[in-house]
């Protein structure tokens, strides 16, 4: 089993739109932000809720992960955004994640989570194609300036 | 010598044990006065594993995830 790709999550992505209206705001910080390893193969059209299965955690970044209020350097907010970029994009954005004093063994993929819904439903899913440790050290993730995620809406 | 498996070179890479493999860029790291403390090591994802005496950090350069609207 193995982590291949990146990708959001499809049922949640759909109750967004349709008549469940999954009540998710991208612009929260009260969403969190959590490691894999490479035993977890994600299904991007069934999987749906955050659970703690095939997790990387340690000191400094606890099972769950930390908020997006906390995970940008100096325990900052990471300010998440949604905006259009380019033209006819939907980009979702946030500061880089730095959270400091960590120490991590063979995280291989983030997934960012609605924590405050009951259903801790999943957005969306970063693979980071090697497993990466840290030793009493920060762990970073620089975004690309293109989002975390963007939606080609004017293909 | 025998290092062991792939998969155990792996684990040692992912803590710094050994430093290069094909494909990475070893960047040692000095202090102001020329003193060696650590290593950077990038690999071909562009990540990089930060050696120093008591710490490891990692830094990830994330992709974005593209999404496109199937027509």
């Amino acid at each position: 089993m193995a982590w291949t790709v990146s990708g959001l999550y499809v049922a949640n992505w759909i109750d967004i739109v349709d008549n469940t209206q999954l009540a998710i705001d991208l612009t929260l910080t009260t969403y969190k932000i959590a490691l894999q390893n490479n035993t977890a193969t994600p299904n991007f059209s069934t999987d749906v809720t955050w659970n703690s299965t095939n997790e990387v955690s340690g000191t400094g970044w606890a099972s769950g992960g930390p908020t997006l209020a906390t995970a940008a350097a100096g325990g900052t907010s990471t300010a998440p955004t949604v905006t259009e970029s380019p033209t006819g994009s939907l980009m979702y954005d946030m500061a880089d994640i730095s959270v400091a004093t960590t120490t991590l063994t063979n995280a291989r993929a983030a997934r960012i989570y609605a924590d405050p819904l009951a259903g801790k439903n999943l957005i969306v899913g970063i693979n980071f194609g090697a497993d990466y440790s840290t030793v009493a050290g920060t762990f970073a993730i620089v975004w690309a300036a293109t989002g975390v995620f963007a939606i080609d809406l004017t293909p | 010598m025998d290092v062991g498996t792939p998969i155990d070179l792996e684990k040692m890479r992912s803590i710094g044990v050994i430093g290069k493999r094909s494909g990475d860029t070893v960047t040692q790291v000095y202090d102001g006065i020329g003193r060696p403390i650590g290593k950077d090591v990038t690999d071909e994802l562009g990540n990089t594993v930060h050696v120093r005496d008591e710490r490891q950090d990692v830094t990830i350069q994330a992709s974005t995830v593209n999404v496109k609207v199937v027509q």
